[in-house]
């Protein structure tokens, strides 16, 4: 049975990550009339017949075995890999189940550490009480340093329960449906939809043009191109709509009843419509967390949150969305990062950079954009009202400087350190100075001829940076993170 | 998390830290000029000699209509090696480490002047590395890689050999000794410390 699924996920991985081939391959076939049916049909057969192959091969290296404290997996079809991992390295076990997944009691399990780029040891479609019972297993190992007596209660969740029953815990946040569709309509991933459908409608634009004048109806077209403006502005509101009811949908189905459980030394979190996922972290390897507001969620007073976890990577990516992430936060929900990193607080005020921020910007955009306009002013007298028009976007390139000033805040509580940046939304990074890796201060010439600095915090997720501090305090603050870097009890990630 | 309730608990006046500005930082080797001058000033020495020698080949590979007799094709590159050479004259000038009991301090840059201050708790492994023409000079390169990506690596350039021999030496001991403390502590803490849960 697990041959079955093995196939169609394997298909459908094949599907991602050849997309490109199949779109074009597909888009040859759809449009090339030397192709006939056939051709097609036998392409097709051909393709299914090696995604077979390829999955039973797979299915028959693939094994793995639990050595005590250590998962050990053997695969791969051409190169064989054999892979230790010890539990007390795992940040992050993840269980997933697909519909396809559902009827069969088959879940998807995935290990993260945090050494590598992307997931280290999945297993695709084993039991879901083996899985349960894993994860269970798994948590005893690696909290074992943490606590033993208090959590073990916790961790007899019985291995042959239903997903929904064995995560029982105390529930940290259960947002509503409503407040889910809003996270997607506020979410950024709007704008990643537009830009698709914007590229997507350039490249199919000339081929509906030949379609919509074939099947006539450009009648239709025409008709809304008649009503003129009305129409036109009638047309991009509803698309408009149509796009951010898109966003909402797609934030539904993936966050559909999203509940976070608290499990003593570890959270977990439950989402997914199709694909139900259960998201275990370690709350010993969470470096720290960052609360997001977006432009349009400080409308409606929407945040989201992401705990952090050491990584390798360079540039932090949406990897099918592996990154831990909490939606649909009100502003009384914000305790909620308390309960994530026990003793930390958010700040109740932030301190604010030094005003030079904004003067240094303001002189030099204005100094530059001015000379630029007056120099076109004298020698392109046709261009007067363009030039109007730019001094009118430098206004407004002033306010959005003022806004980032505004924005930028940082805070020192109980040892950990809050910076909040954004310009018209916001995010504000939380992290232990303890967990800081490397501290840097940086002075360019202006810095020194006024003294101040800007302080750089790397941190086992990414750098985090505080500009135009007084020299004072960016002096302070490294001396803190080093100080408490240096006296940490845990030492590395 | 454990570190907050310490953090709580230990009220620390911030103006009694150790600063890292009162170390006094070592220059850098004086091997690191000519080292430095060379490795970023040879590319663009070289392009300028290729500049000047391919419009007098007898033979051209490709078109260059009305550059031949021009003496502006090498400047270019010319000019960015000279500003190379002053920016590695400055730079070699501003360079400087040191090391503190329990970290270590790196300082460079010539506009953009960066204080780096490693802790040794924080390190997770040490390479030190020298090239050919380093080997000539007597240079070592110590490259320090820390949690959190690529960009959290630090090298401390222009080590005397023997320095960097030393300071690798010394890292290596205080990391064993970080860790050693490390797990002695955690031994210690299975029983007591739990959280807050």
């Amino acid at each position: 049975m697990a041959l079955l699924f093995l196939i169609i996920g394997g298909g459908a991985k094949f599907a991602r990550e050849n997309l490109y081939i199949l779109a074009g391959a597909g888009a040859g076939f759809a449009f090339l009339d030397r192709l006939g049916m056939r051709e097609f049909l036998l392409g097709g057969m051909a393709l299914l017949l090696g995604a077979i192959v390829t999955a039973m091969i797979h299915h028959r290296r693939f094994r793995f075995r639990i050595e005590g404290d250590a998962i050990r997996v053997r695969r791969g079809l051409f190169e064989k890999k054999d892979l230790r991992v010890r539990f007390a390295r795992v940040q992050n076990v993840s269980l997933s189940q697909p519909v396809y997944f559902r009827p069969f009691g088959l879940v998807r399990f995935s290990i993260e550490t945090p050494g590598a780029e992307s997931t280290e040891v999945e297993l695709p479609g084993i039991s879901q009480a083996l899985a349960l019972a894993l994860r269970d297993h798994i948590a005893r190992y690696a909290g074992q340093m943490a606590d033993q007596g208090e959590s073990q209660a916790d961790h007899a969740a019985s291995p042959d329960a239903a997903l929904e029953v064995a995560v029982a815990g105390q529930v940290l946040h259960r947002p509503s449906t409503g407040r889910i569709f809003a996270h997607g309509l506020v979410s950024n991933q709007v704008w990643l939809i537009a830009g698709v459908a914007a590229w997507l409608s350039g490249t199919l634009w000339e081929r509906m043009e030949d379609w919509l004048e074939s099947v006539g109806v450009s009648q239709v077209v025409q008709a809304i191109l008649a009503l003129g403006w009305a129409g036109a502005a009638a047309l991009v509101v509803g698309l408009t709509m149509a796009l951010f009811a898109l966003s909402g949908l797609l934030s539904l189905i993936r966050f559909h009843g999203f509940v976070l459980h608290d499990h003593g030394d570890r959270v977990l979190a439950v989402s997914g419509l199709l694909d139900r996922r259960e998201q275990t972290i370690r709350r010993e390897k969470l470096t720290g967390l960052t609360l997001y507001q977006t432009a349009l969620g400080r409308l409606i007073g929407q945040w989201y949150l992401i705990g952090k976890q050491a990584t390798s990577k360079e540039i932090e990516v949406d990897t099918r969305g592996q990154r831990f992430l909490v939606p649909g936060m009100r502003r009384r929900d914000l305790g909620l990062a308390g309960d994530l990193m026990p003793g930390v607080n958010l700040p109740e005020d932030l301190r604010p950079i030094s005003r030079r921020f904004r003067t240094l910007f303001w002189t030099r955009t204005s100094v530059l954009v001015l000379t630029a306009c007056g120099l076109a002013w004298w020698w392109l007298p046709d261009l007067r009202l363009a030039i109007a028009g730019v001094l009118a976007v430098l206004l407004l390139i002033l306010w959005l400087i003022h806004l980032s000033w505004r924005r930028w805040g940082w805070q020192v509580v109980d040892g950990v350190c809050w910076v909040r940046q954004g310009l018209i939304g916001q995010r504000l990074d939380g992290f232990e100075l303890s967990a800081v890796q490397q501290a840097t201060l940086v002075r360019t010439p202006y810095f020194r001829r006024h003294g101040l600095a800007s302080v750089r915090l790397v941190l086992p997720h990414g750098q985090v940076q505080v500009p135009f501090l007084t020299l004072e305090d960016a002096s302070a603050l490294i001396n803190r993170a080093v100080y408490a870097a240096e006296t940490a009890r845990r030492h590395r990630v | 998390m454990e570190q907050a309730e310490i953090f709580s608990n230990r009220q620390v006046a911030t103006a009694e830290l150790p600063d890292f500005r009162r170390v006094a930082l070592t220059p850098v080797a004086p091997a690191y000029l000519p080292w430095a001058l060379v490795t970023q000033t040879a590319f663009w020495l070289i392009l300028a000699v290729v500049a000047l020698i391919v419009p007098r080949l007898p033979f051209l590979p490709f078109d260059l209509s009305g550059w031949e007799r021009s003496w502006v094709l090498p400047l270019a590159p010319l000019l960015v090696a000279i500003i190379g050479a002053v920016y590695a004259r400055l730079d070699a000038r501003t360079r400087a480490w040191a090391l503190r009991e329990h970290d270590l301090v790196y300082r460079y840059g010539v506009l953009w002047r960066k204080t780096v201050i490693v802790p040794f708790a924080r390190i997770q492994h040490v390479e030190a590395v020298h090239g050919p023409l380093e080997r000539y000079l007597g240079l070592m390169r110590v490259k320090c890689f820390t949690a959190g990506g690529m960009t959290a690596d630090l090298t401390v350039k222009g080590l005397d050999r023997s320095d960097a021999r030393r300071v690798r030496q010394y890292l290596l001991e205080q990391i064993a000794a970080s860790a050693e403390a490390e797990a002695g502590e955690e031994g210690g803490t299975v029983g007591e410390a739990g959280p807050d849960r």
